[in-house]
């Protein structure tokens, strides 16, 4: 079961979307486009009738309203109005940590199958250190039951990713998408790479996104993608190589093949040539 | 008119032709021209396009050779294979020969094409690579041959190198391009334009080079495409005018090239006996340090490997007798006595000038014939000196800043610099025979198509 | 057709090279944005490419400030060539030590010509 991602063109590079209940980390610095990608995520899955929580510690309702409108998604306002969509503005000072008025809150507009957004998860857990990474696992754990969520993490401009601030999410999240934006204005100029992805094929390689009014987000890629699949007849390659593959193994290259993914009869080639 | 250029720079051939037929499918005109160019990546393939082009398009005039490079409206492509279509307007025709013999060759082709047309497109292998049986003969013969020129007087030399040369041309080793063009002039009535595909490969292989003609392999002889209609060639060098007299030619041209030094050369015919009164390899082993002779082992396994340089920075200039016009010819040290040239010597002074590399005066000269370019054209056709990717490199694609001032549509080739006869005399430096124009490098055809 | 399929074609064909071991379009950032090397190869040339990545910047500072027009560097029996494509791109070309370049250099160039023209906004 997944859960489309709202962002034009990305399902596809997911392997259908993003998985039921999980968590997933956008990292990004300044200007590429985080928060548009949570409004998509959260638009999604009211167009489809489901609920959400936005929980934002730079923007309020107003703020969040007016991005939504400045893209053209005049809808937001409604499902504000019909209290399918609860925003919520926390302040970091006044949030000491993973504390009990923001998973209230949280729980308060989820129902097990609600899209959840935390933009930006940075200042919650900015004075984060390696003791605490159980903590962040259980706030995770939770959010998990409660939905799927999309959190927001600030990529730092120095690009030093070692901080734990940075590391515990990205560890602990199921999926990890990288936005960035080099800034110099020509079509590699922002890009999206999927770091992780627990428990699905995701798309490898960096893919080229662009911000339009109206439609927000759209990454490009696909067709690359698919060009690149591969077709592998997995009985004949056995053959041709003359080993005698065991049924759960023969089972597994099976549904390897049935991916498709690039670079597959070469995968499967080292593991029967292991097998000899 | 239409016109269309397909090609595909793929070098895997399953991919290249695969290329090739998708978008011929999208070809929206019936071609009457067909022209083929093979690169060293695919023109082993030859026989898989040409049985491509000849489904597709049976009843268009045809003409295929193996080329360095095309330009396209913005790149330049070495690899691959690139396919010229035209819809024409006038009469066009192409015409084969595989005679027996470079100058009867010639001879035949010119009765073929007769008298009345416009421009002659003529394809003919400056030096044709024979198989190694050929080959060994080839090389027998030159020791049998200067075994004899090296002790006997001054007359009987004269005969033994008119001897080789005889058999060169019998062999259809060499097509003398002066000679080939004088010919194919006088054939044809002397007042159409012929503009020489004279086909020497930078890399030679085996067999090598080779012409389709109308989807047939007519090598080692000759095609010419024919047009009737409004159709135009200009020709230029990369040089200052030539002199007026064989003082004064030499006087401007050593001012353009390279370490220059002057040297009397035994030659006549196809062939030179001696530079400096010692054999042209070994003169240019002594001047040229650096250089190693070629075994015949090492030469046929690298014609085996489609890997023979003919290209070379060095050669040996000579002024005309009939023009004071000039031309070079390269030189490099393949493991032979007599060291046979690509056009006939006989009107030539005996004392040239040994010279390095032949290219000054910028990337632009290179494609100053394009200033000849009318506003009414439909379409240019250019074919360019293959040398300059050595001369040039990146900055060859300075070409298009011109080109782009006088051409809105054109395609080009890179090929051995092409000869050219014009029935109207010139100035140009490389004017070696009246309205016959050489150089060994430096110089650009343009063809121009004009409105109906 | 997007712009990476577009950029994977006009690239692909000099991965079929026999002499070419590997084509890289980086990101001035050092992201390789395309890759395709030889199978045989790729154990050998994972350490260049990340060798590679390092030197994007700094070769990119001389390309822009300094007119180069292209960067070559040459390891035992590997020949690696950098040609600016953009002002944020540098294509590399990994090629064994004797691959004549004269000609392939022309080819490149028009890939690098066509990349600019897609990537230039």
């Amino acid at each position: 079961m997944r859960v489309e991602t709202g962002v034009f063109g990305l399902d596809s590079l997911l392997g259908g979307g993003l998985r039921k209940n999980t968590v997933t980390v956008i990292l990004g610095s300044t200007g590429t486009g985080k928060t548009i990608f949570t409004l998509q995520f959260l638009m999604k899955g009211l167009e489809k009738g489901e609920n959400g929580v936005y929980v934002s510690f730079d923007m309020d309702e107003k703020g969040v309203l007016d991005t939504a409108l400045s893209l053209g998604w005049e809808e937001v306002k409604d499902y504000i109005e019909e209290e399918r969509l609860k925003v919520r503005r926390f302040f970091a000072e006044n949030v000491s940590y993973l504390n009990n008025e923001l998973m209230s809150f949280i729980m308060s507009g989820s129902d097990g199958n609600s899209r959840i957004v935390i933009d930006s998860f940075t200042p919650l857990v900015s004075s984060l250190s390696y003791e605490m990474r159980n903590d962040v696992n259980w706030f995770f754990y939770k959010l998990r039951s409660l939905g799927t969520t999309v959190i927001t993490l600030e990529e730092p401009l120095s690009g030093n990713l070692d901080e734990p601030s940075v590391t515990i999410p990205l560890f602990l999240g199921d999926t990890v998408l990288q936005l960035k934006n080099i800034g110099y204005g020509e079509a590699f100029n922002r890009t999206l790479r999927i770091i992780k992805h627990r428990g699905s094929w995701h798309a490898e390689g960096v893919f080229p996104y662009r911000i339009l009014d109206g439609v927000g987000i759209v990454v490009e890629g696909v067709d690359y993608i698919e060009v690149r699949r591969e077709k592998v007849d997995i009985d004949s390659l056995i053959r041709k190589m003359g080993v005698k593959v065991p049924q759960d193994l023969y089972k597994k290259l099976k549904k390897m093949c049935d991916a498709g993914v690039a670079g597959t009869e070469e995968a499967i080639k080292t593991i029967l040539r292991s097998l000899k | 008119m239409r016109v269309s250029v397909v090609h595909s720079s793929e070098i895997n051939i399953r991919k290249c032709y695969a290329e090739i037929r998708e978008k011929l499918d999208l070809v929206d005109f019936k071609p009457n021209v067909v022209m083929l160019f093979l690169t060293e990546s695919t023109w082993m393939f030859w026989k898989a396009f040409n049985e491509l082009l000849q489904k597709r398009f049976p009843e268009a005039q045809m003409l295929g050779i193996v080329i360095e490079g095309y330009v396209l409206t913005r790149t330049i492509h070495t690899r691959g294979v690139c396919i010229l279509l035209m819809e024409y307007d006038g009469d066009v025709r192409v015409f084969h020969e595989k005679g027996k013999g470079a100058t009867k060759t010639a001879e035949n082709l010119g009765s073929k094409i007769g008298r009345g047309w416009d421009l002659i497109v003529l394809a003919f292998p400056a030096i044709y690579f024979p198989g190694k049986l050929r080959l060994g003969i080839t090389f027998f013969n030159d020791r049998r041959f200067y075994g004899k020129f090296q002790k006997v007087n001054e007359t009987e030399r004269m005969k033994i190198m008119e001897k080789y040369s005889e058999y060169l041309d019998r062999t259809n080793s060499v097509y003398p391009m002066n000679r080939t063009l004088r010919i194919l002039a006088r054939k044809t009535g002397g007042d159409t334009p012929i503009v020489g595909l004279n086909l020497l490969p930078l890399q030679a292989a085996t067999s090598t080079p080779f012409i389709l003609a109308n989807y047939r392999f007519v090598s080692p002889g000759a095609a010419a495409l024919c047009f009737k209609g409004r159709i135009n060639a200009y020709y230029s060098d990369i040089f200052p005018e030539r002199g007026k007299s064989y003082e004064e030619t030499l006087e401007i041209i050593k001012g353009r090239l390279a370490n220059v030094e002057d040297v009397r050369v035994t030659k006549k015919g196809l062939v030179i006996g001696e530079i400096n009164g010692i054999k042209p390899v070994d003169f240019l082993l002594e001047k040229v340090k650096g250089y190693e002779q070629l075994s015949e082992e090492e030469l046929k396994k690298l014609l085996d490997e489609g890997k023979l340089q003919t290209f070379t920075p060095y050669g040996v200039g000579f002024v005309s007798e009939k023009t004071f016009g000039f031309t070079v010819i390269g030189l490099y040290p393949y493991p032979i006595n007599f060291y046979p040239v690509l056009f006939e010597l006989d009107y030539f002074h005996d004392e040239g000038i040994f010279c390095g590399e032949h290219y000054k005066g910028g990337v632009k000269q290179l494609v100053r014939t394009f200033e000849n370019a009318k506003e009414d054209s439909e379409f240019h056709f250019f074919i360019i000196d293959s040398q300059s990717i050595f001369s040039f490199g990146r900055s060859l694609f300075q070409i298009f800043d011109v080109i782009k001032l006088y051409s809105r549509n054109y395609f080009g080739i890179m090929l051995q610099s092409p000869p050219f006869y014009n029935p109207k005399p010139s100035n140009f430096m490389s004017e070696i025979e009246k309205g016959i124009h050489y150089f060994a490098a430096g110089s650009t055809v343009l063809i121009e198509f004009m409105r109906k | 057709m997007s712009l990476l399929l577009r950029i994977s074609e006009l690239l692909e064909p000099f991965s079929s090279d026999p002499g070419i071991y590997m084509v890289v379009l980086h990101r001035i950032d050092g992201v390789p944005i395309y890759v395709k090397a030889k199978r045989d190869k790729k154990v050998k040339l994972t350490t260049l490419l990340y060798w590679l990545e390092g030197q994007i910047k700094e070769v990119l500072y001389y390309i822009f400030t300094r007119n180069l027009s292209e960067a070559s560097f040459k390891f035992q029996d590997m020949i690696v060539r950098m040609y600016p494509v953009s002002k944020t791109l540098v294509l590399s070309i990994i090629a064994r030590d004797e691959t004549p370049l004269y000609k392939l250099d022309l080819d490149l160039e028009s890939a690098c010509r066509e990349i600019n023209n897609l990537v230039v906004v």
